[in-house]
């Protein structure tokens, strides 16, 4: 039996990724395709720790039942088959609907310390931090442009290589931990 | 059924004993309303094992006393105060202190949905689905439910033959007559002898059609168990016709038979029951093991997914393999990644696909009556039905029933559909 790869624990507390899980999800689905462990892997790669099969699948199972990601199956070339995971239409409203209500409240929970304003101009733009990026993995909405384009390169290899997720992952964190030094 | 009667007694003892401590709190019945639509909505609508729902409604209980208590401290004059605890000890109906319980912990439904996505949502294992019944159980049924059957026969032929039939015919069982059995039953309280054990074999058949159902759907697919009920149900169906035909001669029988024959099921009923004792249910220990071997956690979580009876039989075969896909990649055993098989498999939240089998059965049923009774009507119609509409009587009231239960099964699979996809 091969065994289980070091877990990285989440950055925030469990109760917020609990809450943040099904976002999350979106946000690792948004740029393409992924299957199961590709998901978690990524949602690792994003500060949420890796979650169990148990607690995934079951998000994934209810995110499928209200049509906001869909599923088929894949044969990879040399490799077994595998089901991966998209997001709809109806999941990038979503998606981007849940950004929106995210950025708000940070900035309500962040704004009078930190001078950001409520509501400000920023949420209507995807994307766009509210948050000190220097937290690695940066908010769901975006973080450093660094930590951005290397969240997405990461998720683009995971797609590409069957095999490649724990490697990828690792390259995450010395990315990310690059960038915070090389302020 | 003793054991499951007294284990559904003792759940009822316990929920009645609940309803009664929220309603001590502070003597109000409308809180003891509360707790028990609570428990309803637990149990019933959401399958949560009874113990779980009495356990989640006693910690309620406790932290309803503290918000009262705390009420009572802070800003009640003595007044108040004395008359407070002189309402909860005598249990005067009626007083009421403070906000009702909906506006304090919400709606029962709410509430309880909120509990059921939090067990969920961690992974705690707090639902009992129906599980098959055992021949001793159908057969008990049976026998009690066929009881009130043979009695609305009973009335209806009374009523149908008020001008004619005497009370001796209605309340005195005479010997068989002999006669030719291929008459209908005629309006004078008189009907055929190889009809008079229909009732309690339909009756029979539908519980064992259900626990056949249950025990293939959740040992193979809800596909067979379709196909295999249907068979059973037109082998029954020819089975009983041939039967009857073959062992009882052709004969008539009057409406008295119908008041005996109820009250020889009713009491076979209980004699069966205290005689046929409740067999030992085989061991499910497996289903909530942490200690199972990867095979048996998945051969465990397919017939809990099937089980529930809202998970497709392709839904459960997917789940299963991306389980072990998943397991396979992460490097760690089926239990360590995902759980003991009943917490998977109750951690789905649950879908519309139940409503969609309800209402497909009840359509099914209702488009089958349709038939029966077109038929027939059309035979009255035509002239050709010779005799009591005392059969077709039972069968509109049992079309009444059916299309109000369509309905309803309609309104429960919109409900379900909507939210599903919350």
């Amino acid at each position: 039996m091969v065994r289980e790869h070091d877990r990285q624990e989440a950055k925030w507390p469990v109760l917020w990724v609990r809450a943040a899980m099904r976002t999350a999800i979106l946000v690792c689905l948004e740029a393409g395709p992924l299957h199961g462990y590709g998901i978690a892997l990524a949602l690792e790669g994003l500060g949420f720790g890796r979650p169990k099969g148990g607690s995934l699948y079951p998000i994934l199972e209810e995110l499928k039942n209200a049509d906001v990601i869909n599923d088929e199956w894949e044969q990879s070339e040399g490799g077994p088959g595998r089901r991966v995971y998209r997001l709809t239409e109806t999941g990038r409203a979503r998606l981007e609907r849940e950004r929106r209500q995210w950025n708000m409240m940070v900035g309500v929970l962040v704004g009078a310390s930190s001078g950001h304003a409520a509501g400000s101009s920023d949420d209507a733009v995807p994307g766009r931090a509210m948050v000190d990026d220097t937290t690695v993995g940066g908010d769901l909405a975006g973080g450093s442009e660094v930590v951005t384009h290397a969240a997405d390169a990461i998720l683009q290899e995971v797609r590409s290589a069957p095999n490649s997720g724990r490697q990828v992952a690792d390259r995450w964190k010395r990315n990310v931990h690059a960038d915070r030094d090389g302020r | 059924m003793m054991m499951k009667s007294a284990m559904t007694a003792m759940a009822d003892v316990s929920v009645d004993a609940l309803t009664e401590e929220y309603r001590r709190v502070r003597g109000d019945d409308a809180d003891a309303v509360w707790a028990a639509e609570a428990a309803c909505e637990l149990c019933e609508r959401w399958h949560v094992d009874v113990d779980r729902a009495c356990r989640v409604l006693e910690e309620q209980c406790t932290t309803f006393r503290a918000i009262i208590a705390d009420a009572d401290l802070e800003d009640i004059d003595s007044e108040d105060v004395y008359e407070a605890k002189a309402g909860a000890k005598t249990g005067n109906a009626g007083f009421r202190h403070g906000a009702s319980l909906n506006e304090m912990f919400g709606d029962p439904k709410a509430w309880a949905f909120g509990r059921v996505e939090e067990w969920r949502e961690e992974g705690i294992d707090a639902f009992a689905y129906e599980r098959p019944e055992s021949m001793r159980n159908v057969t008990v049924t049976a026998l009690k439910a066929s009881a009130p059957v043979y009695v609305v026969f009973w009335l209806l032929m009374l009523a149908s033959g008020w001008s004619s039939m005497t009370w001796s015919l209605a309340l005195v069982p005479f010997p068989v007559m002999s006669g030719d059995s291929s008459t209908l039953w005629s309006g004078d309280g008189l009907f055929p002898l190889r009809d008079l054990f229909m009732p309690f074999v339909i009756v029979l058949m539908i519980g064992l059609a259900r626990t056949v159902y249950r025990r293939v759907l959740r040992n193979i697919s809800h596909m067979l168990a379709v196909v295999t009920v249907g068979v059973l149900a037109v082998v029954a169906g020819l089975g009983g016709a041939m039967l009857s035909e073959w062992l009882l001669p052709p004969a008539r029988v009057n409406a008295a038979w119908m008041l005996l024959l109820a009250a020889v099921w009713a009491l076979s009923g209980w004699v069966v029951a205290r005689l046929w004792r409740e067999p030992s249910r085989r061991s499910r220990l497996s289903e909530s093991s942490p200690f199972v071997d990867d095979a048996t956690w998945i051969r465990d979580v397919g017939r809990l997914l099937r089980e529930r009876g809202d998970i497709t039989d392709g839904a459960a075969r997917r789940i299963c393999d991306e389980a072990e896909a998943f397991s396979a990649r992460s490097g760690s055993d089926l239990v360590a990644e995902f759980g003991t098989p009943a917490e998977y498999a109750h951690r789905f939240r649950e879908t519309s696909v139940r409503a969609r089998r309800e209402m497909a059965g009840c359509v099914a049923t209702v488009m089958l009556l349709t038939l029966i009774m077109g038929l027939a009507l059309l035979a009255i119609v035509g002239g050709q039905w010779h005799g009591s509409l005392v059969p077709v009587g039972v069968q509109g009231v049992f079309y009444v029933m059916a299309v109000v239960a369509m309905i309803d099964s309609v309104r429960r699979y919109r409900h379900a559909a909507i939210l599903a996809k919350r």
